[in-house]
C-alpha cells in the first residue's frame, strides 16, 4: 500500500433522525479547519431547505478534510447518508464507499429503530464501526444506559466510545482520533485500470450530471474516455475533483479518493448509483457488486388544482427529476382531475418531499390522489399484470386472485405502548413475527404488514399512539396473496375515478361508508341533489345524500352595492373556477384530499 | 339625450339599527354644515350639454330627519341641473319621523316617491333589529304621505331576521297591502361585519331562521305579493304595475349615475368611483374646493360586460344577447354554452326572443348562476 492511501480514511456517520449526525459533521468540518466559522452555516451538508426544515438528510455531499496528527497529514473523506428507510439502496450505496462509519446514538434517546437499522446496513458492508455517544451536555443525557444498549443492541463495544456534544463541540478531537486510529485506510491498487462507484450524483446547469465517487482501483483524469458498466455508455472526463465542500476541481482522482467526475453527461438518470466506472480502453475485469435498479413503491396521481397549470407541472417534475434519477412520472388523464402525472416514489417521506418541493420551490396548488403500491393481479386468463393505479385494475370477473406488497415492519417502542401499536398493526393487517423485550425501556416489535396500510397513514398513527416514541424501520420482504377490491365512489350516479382505491375487502364497507360521510362534509351544496355512493363493483356499500341548495343570499344591490356586489361574485367565480367537475357535479379539490385521512 | 340618475346621500340617523353597515352618523349637529357643502357638491357638478336627469333619489342614512329649509336648499341645488319634467324623485324616510309638515314640504319641491322602512309589523322583529319606530307610526307615516298628495310609495320588508316566523311575514306582507303602497323592497338580512348584529350572533344572543324556513317565508312574501297584484321584477323588488322604481332599474339596466354626499357611490363616463366615507374628511375638501372622489376604476369591456350579467340577471327582464353582441361585441350564448344548457336542463333560467332571464326558482340561487355566468 502506497505511503498515501496509508492516510486517507473513507467514512459515514449514521444515526437515528435527530441523533445529531448532521451537527456531528458541521463540527469535524470546522474543528479541522476546512472551513472557517465564519463560512459555516448550521448544518451545512443538509443544503437543501426542505431537509433543514425536517431536520433529515437527503442528499449526499462529501467533503474531503484535513486533519494533522502526529505530523502526519491525514485525508479524512466524510460522506453524509441519507437517514430514511426510503432511500436504503442510496445508504448502502455510500456505505459501500466507506471502510468506516460513526455511529451516533442520542444519549437522551439510546437505540432507535434507524439506529440498529443503519448499524446492520454497515456491518453488512464490513464497515468499522465507530460508536459515538451525542448530546452530553442535555441533562437528561445517560450515558450509561446509551452504551450498555449499543453493547448488549448491536454487539459491538461501547466502553471507551467518545461521549460528545457535537451542539457545544466537546470532545470532537476524541471522534477525530478514533478516525484515525479504528478505521482502516482503504485498501485498492493505483495502477490496476480503474473502477469507481458512483455513490451518488447531482445535476449542474453548467456541467450537466456530475457523479460522485469513490475510487476503488486506478485513477482517473481529464480527457479519459470511461465506460459505466450498467449501461455500457462511455463519455470524455472534462473535470475531476474532490469536495471541499465545495467542489474543488483536481489534476486525477487516485485509487482510494472520494471526489466527483464530470463528462458532458446530459442526465442523471444515465449515472445510476452502484454502478462502476472504468477506463473504455483499459477495462476492470468486473464490476462492483451490489449494483441494482432502484424501483419505485409507491405511486400517486399529482395534478394541478389549476387544470391549466399542467405545464408547470411537467416542467416543475422535469427539473425535480434532473437531480432525482428515482423519481418516476408518467402523464395521466383523470376524468375528475384532468391532466396529471402518475409519479412513483422510493417511498413516503420521498413521496411527500417530491410534494413539498412541488408546491414549495415551484409555487404549485396540487390534488394529489391516495397513495397506491404496485399489486400483481393473476388473471383468469392465466396472465399476470402489475397494477399501481386503481384505473388500470381489470374487472372483477376477469381478476382469478391478487398479491400484494409486505413489509416487515420493525418497531422500536417503550413498553407502555405496546398495546396500543399492537392494536395498531392488527388494524392494519399485521401479522406479529416477533417481540423482543431488549431491555426494561425498550421492546422491538416485528410485524409483517402489507405494504398498502403503511402508505396511508401508519406513521402518523404510530406517532400519536406512541407520544412519539415509537420508532418504525420497514423492509419490502415480498408479496402475499390478498383479498382486494376497488372501491369506487359515484357521485350523482357517475364514478369520480379520482377517489377509487383498493382496499382489503373486509375494510372497503368501513372506508366506504366514511369516505361518503366525508364527503358529504366537504362537497357544497349544488343547485339539485347529488347522491354519494360508494360501491365495489355493481354493489353499493354505503350512501349519502347532498341537498339541493335551495337558496343563496338574496341582498339588495343598489348603486353603491355594485362594486362590493362584483367582488363577491367575482370572488364565487374563483372558488368554482378551483372546483373539479363530475358530471354535473362540482367537487372542491379538498375533496380529494379527505381520502387521504379517512381509515 | 343622455339621461342620468342622482343619488343624494343624507348620513345622519337617530340611531343606528342593529344590522346597517353604511355610512351614517348620529351627530345630528353636522347636518346643517354638511347640507351646504352637499349643495355646494351638486352645484359644483358640470354636466355635459346634452344630457338630463330623469330620476333623483335620496337616500340614507335617514333623510327624513331633514327640515324643510335643508330640503329647500338641495332642492335649489338641484335645480341648477337640467332636470326633466317626469323625473322621478324619491326620499327614503323612517316612519317615526316623518310629519304632515314635511310631507307636504316634500310634495311641494317635487318629491313623488317616498320610500319607508317598515322592516317588519312585529314588535318583536323590530326590536331584533334595533328599529327605533312601531306599526302605528308607519301607518301614519303613509297617511301623511298620501295626505300630501305623494301615491307612490314603496315599504322595505325584511326577511331571515332572528326570531321572525314566517307568520310574522305574512302579517307584515298583508299589513303592506292594506296600506296601499305600490312598491315592496324585500329582502332578507344581510349579517354584516362590525354590526351589533354580527357580534350578537356570534355570541349566540340570536339566530338566524333555517334556511328552510327563509325559503318559505320568500315563498309566501313571493305568492301573497302575486295575489294582491305586486310583480317580482327584481330579487327583492316588487311593484304594481307601471310603479318600478325607475331610478334602481337604471342601476340595474347600466345606466349612468351621479352621487353627491358622503360615501356616494357613481357611475359616470365609464368610471365607477365613491366619495370619501369620513363626513370631517368630505366637508373639508368640499370647503377647501378639493375632490372627494376616490377609489375611481375606469371600467374595461370585461367589466361592463361582468355589470350587464350580473344586474341585468337580477331582473325579469334578463340579459339581451343580441343587444350584448353589439355593445360589447360577446357572444354569451357562445362562451358559456355549457353553463347555461345545465341551469336551462334545471329550469332555473330560461331564454326567449333572446332574452336571458332567471326562472322564479332561478332567482333563489342567482348568485351562484351567476357566478357560472361571469
Amino acid at each position: 500500500m502506497s505511503l498515501r492511501m496509508s492516510t486517507i480514511r473513507n467514512f459515514c456517520i449514521v444515526a437515528h433522525i435527530d441523533h445529531g449526525k448532521s451537527t456531528l459533521a458541521d463540527r469535524l468540518i470546522e474543528y479541522t479547519g476546512t472551513l472557517q466559522k465564519r463560512e459555516m452555516e448550521d448544518q451545512l451538508l443538509d443544503s437543501m431547505e426542505l431537509e433543514r426544515e425536517r431536520g433529515i438528510t437527503i442528499k449526499l455531499t462529501p467533503t474531503t478534510m484535513k486533519y494533522t496528527q502526529n505530523g502526519v497529514q491525514y485525508t479524512l473523506n466524510l460522506i453524509d447518508t441519507p437517514g430514511h428507510v426510503d432511500f436504503t439502496y442510496e445508504v448502502s450505496r455510500s456505505l459501500a464507499a466507506c471502510e468506516g462509519a460513526i455511529l451516533i446514538v442520542d444519549a437522551t434517546q439510546g437505540v432507535e429503530a434507524q439506529t440498529l437499522a443503519n448499524a446492520y446496513l454497515a456491518t453488512d458492508n464490513n464497515l468499522e464501526i465507530v460508536p459515538v455517544i451525542n448530546k452530553i451536555d442535555l441533562p437528561s443525557a445517560d450515558i450509561e444506559t446509551a452504551k450498555k444498549e449499543i453493547e448488549d443492541l448491536i454487539g459491538i463495544p461501547a466502553d471507551n466510545a467518545p461521549c460528545v456534544s457535537a451542539k457545544d463541540g466537546t470532545n470532537i478531537e476524541q471522534v477525530l482520533e478514533r478516525i484515525i486510529s479504528d478505521i482502516p485506510s482503504p485498501k485498492g491498487d493505483e495502477n490496476a485500470p480503474l473502477k469507481a462507484l458512483i455513490f451518488d450524483s447531482y445535476y449542474d446547469n453548467f456541467k450537466g450530471a456530475v457523479c460522485l465517487v469513490r475510487l476503488v482501483d486506478g485513477e482517473v483524469k481529464v480527457n479519459d474516455k470511461i465506460k459505466f458498466m450498467s449501461t455500457g455508455k462511455e463519455y470524455d472526463v472534462t473535470e475531476v475533483g474532490i469536495f471541499t465542500p465545495k467542489p474543488k476541481s483536481t489534476e486525477k482522482l487516485l485509487a482510494g479518493d472520494v471526489g466527483y467526475i464530470c463528462a458532458s453527461i446530459k442526465n442523471v438518470s444515465e449515472t445510476k448509483v452502484g454502478d462502476t466506472i472504468t477506463l473504455a480502453n483499459n477495462m476492470c475485469d468486473s464490476a462492483l457488486p451490489g449494483y441494482k435498479e432502484v424501483k419505485p413503491v409507491v405511486f400517486s396521481g399529482i395534478f394541478c388544482v389549476d387544470g391549466s397549470k399542467y405545464n408547470d407541472l411537467k416542467d416543475a417534475l422535469e427539473k425535480l427529476k434532473l437531480n432525482d434519477a428515482s423519481l418516476e412520472y408518467t402523464p395521466e388523464v383523470s376524468q375528475a382531475l384532468g391532466f396529471g402525472f402518475r409519479c412513483g416514489f422510493l417511498g413516503l417521506l420521498h413521496m411527500d418531499i417530491i410534494q413539498e418541493r412541488l408546491e414549495r420551490e415551484f409555487d404549485l396548488d396540487l390534488i394529489t390522489t391516495a397513495p397506491s403500491v404496485n399489486y400483481r393481479i393473476y388473471k383468469t386468463d392465466g396472465t399476470m399484470v402489475e397494477v399501481s393505479n386503481p384505473a388500470d385494475m381489470p374487472s372483477p370477473q376477469e381478476i382469478s386472485y391478487m398479491e400484494e406488497p409486505v413489509v416487515k415492519a420493525s418497531i422500536f417502542t417503550p413498553p407502555a405502548y405496546i398495546g396500543e401499536l399492537m392494536k395498531l398493526c392488527q388494524e392494519k393487517r399485521g401479522e406479529q413475527l416477533d417481540m423482543q423485550y431488549l431491555d426494561a425501556n425498550r421492546v422491538q416489535l416485528v410485524y409483517k404488514i402489507p405494504l398498502n396500510e403503511i402508505v396511508y397513514d401508519f406513521f402518523d398513527k404510530l406517532k400519536s399512539c406512541s407520544k412519539g416514541y415509537a420508532s418504525l424501520d420497514y423492509d419490502i420482504v415480498g408479496y402475499a396473496q390478498s383479498d382486494l377490491v376497488k372501491l369506487d365512489i359515484l357521485l350523482n350516479g357517475e364514478i369520480c375515478d379520482a377517489l377509487s382505491v383498493i382496499v382489503h375487502k373486509d375494510k372497503a364497507y368501513q372506508k366506504g361508508r366514511n369516505l361518503a360521510q366525508k364527503l358529504k362534509e366537504v362537497i357544497p351544496r349544488q343547485l339539485f341533489e347529488v347522491p354519494i355512493q360508494a360501491a365495489i363493483g355493481n354493489k353499493v356499500i354505503a350512501r349519502e345524500t347532498i341537498k339541493a341548495l335551495r337558496k343563496d343570499v338574496l341582498a339588495k344591490c343598489y348603486g353603491g352595492d355594485i362594486t362590493r356586489k362584483k367582488k363577491l361574485l367575482e370572488k364565487q367565480k374563483r372558488g368554482k373556477k378551483r372546483m373539479r367537475q363530475v358530471g354535473s357535479v362540482e367537487i372542491p379539490s379538498e375533496a380529494f384530499m379527505t381520502i387521504l385521512k379517512i381509515d | 339625450m343622455k339621461k342620468i340618475g342622482i343619488y343624494i346621500h343624507i348620513p345622519f340617523c337617530r340611531q343606528k339599527c342593529k344590522y346597517c353597515a353604511f355610512v351614517s352618523f348620529c351627530d345630528l349637529e353636522k347636518i346643517d354644515k354638511y347640507i351646504d357643502c352637499l349643495c355646494k357638491e351638486i352645484i359644483g357638478f358640470r354636466a355635459s350639454e346634452d344630457c338630463c336627469v330623469d330620476t333623483i333619489y335620496i337616500g340614507g342614512g335617514t333623510p327624513s330627519l331633514l327640515k324643510q329649509k335643508h330640503i329647500e336648499k338641495i332642492f335649489d341645488a338641484l335645480h341648477t341641473l337640467p332636470i326633466a319634467n317626469d323625473c322621478e324623485i324619491s326620499i327614503e324616510s323612517n316612519p317615526n319621523s316623518v310629519t304632515q309638515e314635511i310631507a307636504n314640504c316634500w310634495a311641494k319641491n317635487g318629491i313623488n316617491r317616498v320610500s319607508i322602512g317598515l322592516q317588519s309589523a312585529s314588535k318583536k322583529v323590530l326590536k331584533t333589529l334595533g328599529r327605533i319606530h312601531s306599526v302605528q307610526e308607519f301607518e301614519r307615516a303613509v297617511k301623511y304621505v298620501h295626505n300630501a298628495g305623494i301615491h307612490n310609495i314603496n315599504a322595505d320588508m325584511m326577511i331571515g331576521v332572528p326570531h321572525q316566523s314566517v307568520r310574522d311575514v305574512r302579517k307584515t306582507v298583508k299589513l303592506l297591502n292594506n296600506q296601499n303602497v305600490t312598491h315592496i323592497s324585500a329582502y332578507s338580512l344581510i349579517v354584516e361585519e362590525n354590526t351589533p348584529m354580527k357580534s350578537m350572533l356570534d355570541e349566540k344572543i340570536y339566530k338566524l331562521p333555517k334556511e328552510n324556513t327563509v325559503v318559505k317565508m320568500y315563498d309566501k312574501t313571493c305568492k301573497m305579493l302575486e295575489r294582491f297584484g305586486f310583480e317580482r321584477y327584481e330579487i327583492s323588488n316588487f311593484a304594481k304595475v307601471g310603479y318600478e322604481c325607475k331610478h334602481n332599474l337604471h342601476c340595474w339596466q347600466c345606466h349612468e349615475y351621479v352621487g353627491f354626499g358622503v360615501a356616494a357611490h357613481s357611475y359616470f363616463e365609464n368610471e365607477r368611483y365613491s366619495n370619501v366615507e369620513d363626513i370631517d374628511k368630505y366637508i373639508s375638501l368640499i370647503t377647501k374646493n378639493e375632490s372627494v372622489k376616490e377609489n375611481i376604476v375606469k371600467l374595461t369591456n370585461a367589466d361592463k360586460i361582468e355589470e350587464y350579467i350580473m344586474l341585468g340577471m337580477r331582473t325579469k327582464y334578463g340579459i339581451d344577447l343580441v343587444e350584448m353582441k353589439k355593445r360589447f361585441d360577446y357572444d354569451l350564448l357562445k362562451d358559456k354554452n355549457e353553463q347555461i344548457k345545465k341551469y336551462q336542463a334545471l329550469k332555473l333560467i330560461d331564454i326567449k326572443d333572446n332574452i336571458l332571464s332567471c326562472t322564479s326558482q332561478g332567482f333563489y340561487v342567482s348568485n351562484s348562476i351567476i357566478a357560472d355566468l361571469i
